[in-house]
């Protein structure tokens, strides 16, 4: 009987290992590994133009440039303006559009697909397609403002200090929003029909149903949603460096990444720039963990 | 079936992780083409995206190869490949040599990762700005011997600066390919129709941009969001502080908001503000600069003449332009040119066959290779005597600027000194030109920023 059960036993870590070892290996190689190796650099002064062994342990050097560093600071401004517009319009209008689609169109696999094809493009065609709009002498946006009388707006929208932050944010959001409206898309599917339909017998309108069924229903997906784009807001890093590169100007448009990039590959100072690197995995971590914490408790 | 299906699923999962694991290997540890199939090849596939195009054909059985790391396109150096060609033929040459493109994208990482292993190319290309800290981090070969031995009669300036900024023997670490001076390109068909003389300092520059502007021509356009402002700034500063003052900047023996550098900029701000420098340029990449100037909307560009390859890429056929041969920024000038090179060649310090470097450095820069780009790419080359072959109207005009005027004055070091340095200068003047910083603030931003830099290294 034992025996039986022993070999039950044996099976299943045999079966667990064969399908969890593949992608644990390759998590562990392709991610955790760098993780750890960019933790352990960010202790040294290594430029990345020598060898690593020729580096020396600087203890907490790294760390403590962060606070006086004029430009670090400016790209954390710059993150938290990006991170609330897209935090603020993102997931609202992620929902408003699958609500549209679900509630207010015969061919929804239509709509679906041609609203999602932006979360499809690759970023680099994104970067093309929108610095062609964007562009001061012959871009959309300057031609339909001539069009509808306010030429006088016109302006290099990326190029020009003022507005190059929001300009690549917009295009953030239009890339983004597809992605986040599938996951509402689902939310929606699963709410119970016999539910709302009883809202409406009790004679709810139609806002009243969305707050009152359809969000509470929907919670666990829309905090997955504020997490997932909380995250994305400080991974963000190709449609900046290819649209703007940072600028103009005065790190206009320069984000951490990007930052922490050109620190350690062009500025040559690999130590440093995994010092923010690594800064800003341990703060998006912790803060996720804080956001599932009150979600976890509030449920 | 039903039966079988586990087995079946963790024998593919199996499978597919075996063969990515197998693939990372291969894209590692392909083996090199064997000397026969590589012409096929090299003709029959293009390299994908990302990787080197190679150019090798080696006859000779046992002549050691030297491969040569370029981060230009082919297209850039396209006499090259047939000339290396037929160099490999001859089997009285003692290398072969195998040059491999990159192009632009992830060149610098390959070349760190060259460096940094045992066994890197015996010729790799540098920029300016990474030359400095290979140099200075003693990652490259000295050369002054074999430059002599060669006996190339190099203008003056040209080696002035081939080693790092804080080149305290003197060393030569990287051969200098083409001399470009920093220059202002004009419209000569404007400039006859409106009957304009070329100016030759600022104040004529003023005059003959207020004509310009008041027959609705921009008159200077540049590219602010790159660096070709910067350029001017650095013709510039070269005049008045000289390319010494910017070593001191970076040895800490002087400071980047000195009123020395602080006048330059303002030569720049003024030229900006009475619209020499057209506003349009400060949301102008270099693209952008070329097509109003080609298109005939701006009389002038201000860039450096290896730019001129960009204009006659873009312009019509009957598009005619020169280069102003000499222009005064400054009562006296410290130099009437000012001149830097695109980058440096050179050998690894830990390369494992040194004598072949030096024999494949001997050749392609030797006199007839600089001699056929010179007459089939129209560059300009360190050596005037082999300039004689240039064509071009605006580059004849820029080698005669340079010929006996270059020296290590007239070299402009601004993109040698620190990436951040450079970019936060750059940034400084594309927001001093949208009349949002003077240039005092640029400068004492560079400064900081500077002073930031040295604290966390």
């Amino acid at each position: 009987m034992n025996k039986a059960k022993n070999r039950k036993k044996r099976r299943a870590v045999v079966r667990f290992l064969a399908f969890s070892l593949p992608a644990l290996i390759i998590y562990t190689l392709f991610w955790m590994a760098p993780i750890v190796m960019s933790a352990g650099i960010s202790f040294t002064n290594w430029t990345g133009m020598t060898k690593l062994s020729e580096s020396s342990f600087i203890g907490l050097k790294n760390y403590m440039n962060l606070f006086t560093d004029s430009i670090l600071k400016i790209t954390i401004r710059n993150n938290l303006v990006y991170g609330l517009i897209m935090i603020l319009f993102v997931p609202v209008l992620a929902f408003i559009v699958a609500y549209l689609i679900e509630n207010f169109t015969r061919k929804k696999a239509l709509f679906r697909t041609v609203a999602y094809l932006p979360a499809i493009l690759p970023s680099i065609v994104v970067v093309m397609l929108w610095k062609w709009m964007y562009n001061p002498s012959y871009g959309l946006v300057n031609k339909i403002l001539e069009a509808i009388g306010l030429g006088n707006l016109g302006t290099g929208w990326l190029t020009n200090s003022d507005t190059a932050l929001c300009a690549v944010t917009v295009t953030a959001i239009w890339k983004t929003v597809p992605t986040y409206f599938v996951l509402f898309m689902a939310g929606l599917q699963s709410v119970s029909k016999d539910l709302m339909e009883a809202a409406v017998l009790d004679g709810a309108g139609r806002m009243q149903v969305i707050k009152n069924v359809i969000l509470p229903s929907i919670s666990r997906i829309t905090t997955i949603v504020y997490i997932l784009i909380f995250i994305d807001v400080f991974r963000v890093f190709d449609l900046i460096y290819a649209m703007t590169g940072g600028g103009p100007g005065y790190y206009n448009t320069e984000m951490i990444l990007t930052y922490g990039y050109k620190t350690t590959f062009t500025n040559s100072n690999a130590g440093y720039g995994m010092a923010i690197t690594t800064t800003l995995i341990l703060f998006a971590m912790v803060c996720t963990g804080i956001q599932l914490y009150f979600q976890n408790k509030r449920e | 079936m039903k039966k079988y299906s586990k087995w079946i699923s963790i024998l593919m999962t199996m499978m597919l992780t075996g063969s990515l694991l197998v693939g990372c290997g291969n894209s590692a540890q392909e083996p090199a083409p064997q000397p026969e199939q590589t012409d096929a090849a090299a003709q029959e596939e293009p390299a994908a995206e990302g990787e080197a195009e190679t150019v090798e054909t080696e006859t000779a059985g046992e002549r050691p190869e030297v491969r040569v790391l370029i981060k230009w396109a082919e297209s850039q150096i396209e006499n090259w490949p047939a000339l290396v060609e037929e160099y490999n033929a001859d089997a009285s040459n003692p290398v072969t040599i195998k040059l491999e493109f990159y192009g632009t994208e992830g060149y610098d990482d390959k070349v760190k990762t060259e460096l940094m292993g045992d066994d890197p190319a015996g010729v790799v290309q540098l920029m300016k700005t990474t030359f400095n800290e290979y140099s200075a981090n003693g990652q490259l070969q000295e050369l002054t011997p074999f430059i002599e031995g060669q006996g190339w009669d190099y203008n003056k300036g040209a080696l002035a600066w081939a080693g790092p900024l804080n080149n305290e023997d003197g060393g030569v670490y990287g051969i200098p390919d083409f001399a470009n001076t920093s220059c202002i390109f004009y419209n000569t068909a404007i400039f006859e129709e409106l009957e304009l003389d070329v100016p030759t300092n600022v104040e004529e520059l003023k005059a003959v941009s207020k004509i310009l502007n008041d027959n609705g021509y921009k008159a200077i356009v540049t590219g602010a969001t790159n660096w070709c402002a910067s350029d001017l700034l650095a013709k510039v500063q070269a005049q008045k502080a000289g390319a010494d003052f910017l070593v001191k900047c970076y040895n800490g023996e002087a400071k980047y908001n000195d009123p020395a550098m602080v006048e330059s900029l303002e030569v720049i701000k003024d030229l900006a503000d009475s619209n020499v420098i057209d506003p349009s340029s400060a949301d102008y990449t270099d693209d952008d600069a070329i097509a109003e100037f080609t298109m005939g909307n701006a009389a002038m560009y201000t860039a450096h003449t290896g730019m001129a390859s960009a204009i006659d890429a873009v312009k019509d056929d009957d598009f005619a332009y020169d280069v102003i041969e000499k222009i005064d920024f400054t009562s006296d000038p410290k130099t009437s040119v000012s001149v830097t090179w695109g980058s440096m060649w050179c050998i690894p310090a830990n390369v494992a066959d040194r004598e072949s470097a030096e024999a494949a450095l001997a050749f392609l820069f030797g006199e007839k290779v600089q001699k056929s780009d010179v007459e089939e790419l129209g560059k300009i080359v360190n050596v005037d005597a082999w300039n004689a072959g240039l064509t071009h109207p605006a580059l004849t005009t820029a080698s005669r600027q340079l010929e006996g005027a270059g020296t290590a004055d007239s070299f402009y070091l601004l993109d040698m000194v620190s990436s951040k340095v450079l970019d936060n200068m750059n940034k400084g003047i594309q927001e001093m030109i949208q009349g949002k910083a003077t240039p005092q603030e640029v400068l004492d931003n560079v400064q900081a920023v500077w002073e930031e830099e040295c604290s966390q290294k």
